[in-house]
């Protein structure tokens, strides 16, 4: 597995855990987040570096208002010859009706979860090209597979991300980059806060799961699995049944 | 910014759901404002306690799971500064590999720092090793002032006392400093050895503490009458590399491995049916592996652990643990009735565990010298009726029950059982929360509220 990771959204439910769960393997890390978290950021570093014995570097951006992605993933990285991994666990899900209320803010939405993830793995690849090593992650969501009245402005912006990693995989096939996309199940975190529901899954658990399928160089993962085949009944249900469904 | 939300959460043991406001802090920085902004609260661990102690119906629960990280290990001293919501599971993932153990742990590894001091756990090692908050080498509370004490057995030692076992009353753990115990592998050389009568498994256990660090006995809650006590008895200690054959002895720092099974929805009824019951411990019971082996830390401390969530198996109206503890004279009659009556009740002793304690120590802590049982059994009716009369029998003969476990306990025998409540716990309540701020439907049942304000207030 990769030794040096970079985690955009590091201090999300899920980014945090998939962090820790690195440094718990020894991982080299480098954790970004917005201002808003900077304490936050600042005082998980610390416990990063106490699992893992190595030193983590720590930056606050805002992905809606980076230009320059590149010089961004060349500070973060480790030194030109040691490979490197990247993971997008930035997101946000806004109520879908206030999405519909407010287009302005759906496209803000659109640009987090689509155009700067799309930026941010893309601008990877180009400084993994030279050493043509290197893994790439994206949180995704089952939200992607098919659009619902409840979530259909979220759900898009996580279809459009799907179909570009596949690209990318299609891209990179002969190369020996990885490429993996997640599709994690509702997973306890602040994005969720307040919304209960059983079969909500912990993030630390749902973080082993993912750490586990980055070292196996997985393709795509739904977790916990028992998304994939719940995803592929929903994806292709008729519509009159579909269309009664209340979700 | 602080983020509460209303949530429905209950205790371990889910006999009772409780709505209640539950925050969700980051940062210790931000716990003075979550406790200004609530009239009355509790801290909440990972909600293992089985009873009431971490609900807090209409006020407010402060949830530590994102309050959880290392500030520093010395690797050395075995010396770890961790934030109170960080599990044990975590902490043990960070120690092990350098040949650190927590020096006490619960049987479940699920738990948070803040949550073992507050209850003042205990393991199989009491009898050596005395209690969780006797390896605390410091702890900083938050109390109800908005300032942050730092405590000790040294320094403000009154509240250090009144934290350790006091259920989360004086005030939000928000950091502790942990000595931990120096471990040469993660592996045991672990003693298991069959008994068939309970006077039997008795006579084991002293003479496991003898020369053993870690003991305990299981016993088979549905035998049948003339086997009752029946188990197994299971002694461990630490081992060495040296000590460890070679094909665990390339890596003896093995890490725990993760669950097994995981039961994320509810039972629509309990699973624990009797006849399930007898047949499980009737192939346990069989089973049982006599002799000497080698089991990892994992395997010896936390068999529970394999299954998450496995108290959903008994069904909506959840279960109930009744752990006490009595005195040596009385306590072969008291746990052989006890067995006997539920028997004849028709009730399930699901789980029964029997260990015996070591020394006191604390105000409200649990442990004294003497046996404790713990009997897990589905919730109704008939059951609370008996542990009444148990309950008085206790008391009378000098014994508690454990808060930690508890819903249900009246509270004069409270008071009775905890001397030192009245003694001096109440005193440095009052003192450091005059308006019991730190509330739970624990002490509002215990009526440990109406002590601190006064009468009928
Ligand atoms: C399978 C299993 C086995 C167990 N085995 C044992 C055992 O062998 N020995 C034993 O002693 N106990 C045992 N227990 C009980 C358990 O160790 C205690 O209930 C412990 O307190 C649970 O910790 P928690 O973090 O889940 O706390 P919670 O259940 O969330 O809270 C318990 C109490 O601690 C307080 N609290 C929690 N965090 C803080 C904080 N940061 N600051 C102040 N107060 C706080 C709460 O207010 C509450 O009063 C077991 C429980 C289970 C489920
Ligand atoms: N939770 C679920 O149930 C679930 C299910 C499926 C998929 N997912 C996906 O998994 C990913 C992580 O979700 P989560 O639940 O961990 O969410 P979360 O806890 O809300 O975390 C979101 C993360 O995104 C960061 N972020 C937000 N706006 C940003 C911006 N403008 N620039 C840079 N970073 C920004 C946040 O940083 P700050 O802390 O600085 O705000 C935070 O680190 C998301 O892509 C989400 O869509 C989640």
């Amino acid at each position: 597995m990769i030794q040096n990771w970079i985690i955009a959204g590091a201090t999300g439910g899920l980014g945090s855990a998939i962090a820790r769960e690195l440094a718990d393997h020894g991982c080299s890390l480098s954790v970004l987040a917005t201002e808003k978290s900077r304490e936050v950021l600042e005082q998980n570093a610390r416990d990063l570096g106490i699992r893992s014995g190595e030193e983590v570097k720590t930056k606050v951006f805002d992905a809606l208002k980076t230009d320059d992605w590149s010089a961004l993933i060349d500070e973060m990285r480790p030194n030109p010859k040691e490979p490197f991994g990247v993971i997008w666990a930035a997101g946000v899900l806004s109520p879908q009706k206030d999405l519909q209320n407010d287009l302005t803010r759906a496209q803000h939405d659109h640009q987090l979860n689509y155009v700067a993830a799309m930026q941010f793995l893309e601008a990877a690849v180009a400084q993994m090209k030279p050493l043509d090593e290197g893994h790439v992650v994206a949180l995704g969501s089952p939200a992607g597979d098919r659009g619902r009245r409840s979530n259909y402005f979220y759900g898009a912006s996580k279809a459009a991300l799907h179909t570009y990693i596949e690209g990318l995989q299609h891209r990179l096939a002969t190369s020996a980059i990885r490429v993996t996309l997640v599709k994690p199940g509702p997973t306890r975190t602040r994005m969720t806060a307040g919304i209960q529901k059983p079969l909500m899954s912990d993030p630390k658990q749902q973080a082993k799961r993912i750490v586990q399928a980055i070292r196996d160089g997985k393709p795509l993962i739904y977790t916990p699995p028992i998304w994939w085949p719940v995803m592929c009944i929903v994806r292709h249900l008729p519509r009159f049944i579909f269309y009664r469904l209340d979700f | 910014m602080t983020s509460w939300h209303q949530e429905t959460i209950a205790g371990w043991g889910r006999s009772r759901v409780s709505v209640t406001h539950a925050g969700d802090p980051r940062r210790v920085e931000e716990l003075p404002d979550y406790v200004a902004e609530r009239k009355h609260l509790v801290a909440r661990g990972l909600g293992r306690s089985y009873g009431d102690a971490s609900l807090n119906t209409g006020q407010a629960v402060v949830r530590m799971e994102s309050v959880d990280r290392a500030v520093e290990f010395d690797r050395e001293q075995g010396r770890i500064v961790c934030e109170a919501g960080m599990s044990l599971d975590d902490l043990i993932t960070i120690t092990l590999p350098s040949g650190w153990f927590p020096a006490v742990t619960p049987g479940t590894r699920y738990v948070s720092v803040g949550g073992c001091i507050a209850s003042d756990v205990h393991g199989k090692n009491h009898h050596v090793a005395g209690t969780f908050s006797q390896h605390v080498n410091w702890v900083e509370l938050l109390t109800a002032d908005g300032s942050i004490v730092r405590c000790s057995a040294e320094d403000n030692a009154d509240l250090f006392h009144a934290t350790a076992g006091g259920m989360g009353l004086t005030g939000i753990i928000v950091r502790a400093c942990l000595q931990l115990q120096k471990v040469d592998s993660s592996y045991l050389m672990v003693r298991r050895e069959r008994t068939l009568t309970l006077q039997d498994t008795m006579r084991a256990l002293v003479e496991g503490d003898r020369e053993w660090d870690a003991t305990v006995a299981w016993l088979d809650g549905v035998a049948p009458e003339t086997r009752m006590g029946r188990g197994e008895v299971i002694l461990g200690r630490h081992i060495g590399r040296d000590e460890l054959p070679e094909r665990l002895a390339y890596n003896p720092f093995r890490s725990l491995d993760e669950p097994l099974v995981d039961l994320p929805v509810d039972m629509p009824f309990s699973m624990v049916h009797r006849s399930v019951v007898r047949a499980f411990n009737q192939f346990r019971f069989s089973r049982i592996q006599e002799g000497d082996s080698f089991e990892n830390v994992r395997q010896f401390y936390y068999p529970l652990d394999v299954a998450q969530g496995w108290n959903r198996l008994y069904g909506p109206h959840g279960f109930h643990q009744y752990q006490f503890v009595i005195g040596d004279d009385d306590a072969e009659s008291l746990i052989g009735d006890l067995l006997y009556r539920f028997h004849r009740s028709g009730l399930v002793a699901s789980l029964v565990v029997l260990k015996r304690f070591g020394a006191e120590s604390g105000w409200l802590s649990f442990p004294k010298p003497g046996w404790t049982l713990a009997v897990d059994t589905p919730s109704n009716m008939r059951l609370f009726e008996l542990l009444e009369e148990f309950d008085e029998r206790i008391v009378a003969d000098g014994g508690r029950i454990y808060l930690a476990k508890d819903s249900r306990l009246a509270p004069d025998r409270f008071r009775r059982m905890y001397p030192e409540y009245a003694n001096k716990w109440l005193d440095v309540k009052r003192k450091y929360d005059p308006e019991c701020r730190f509330s739970s439907d624990l002490s509002r049942r215990l009526r440990i509220d109406d002590d601190v304000l006064g009468d009928g207030a």
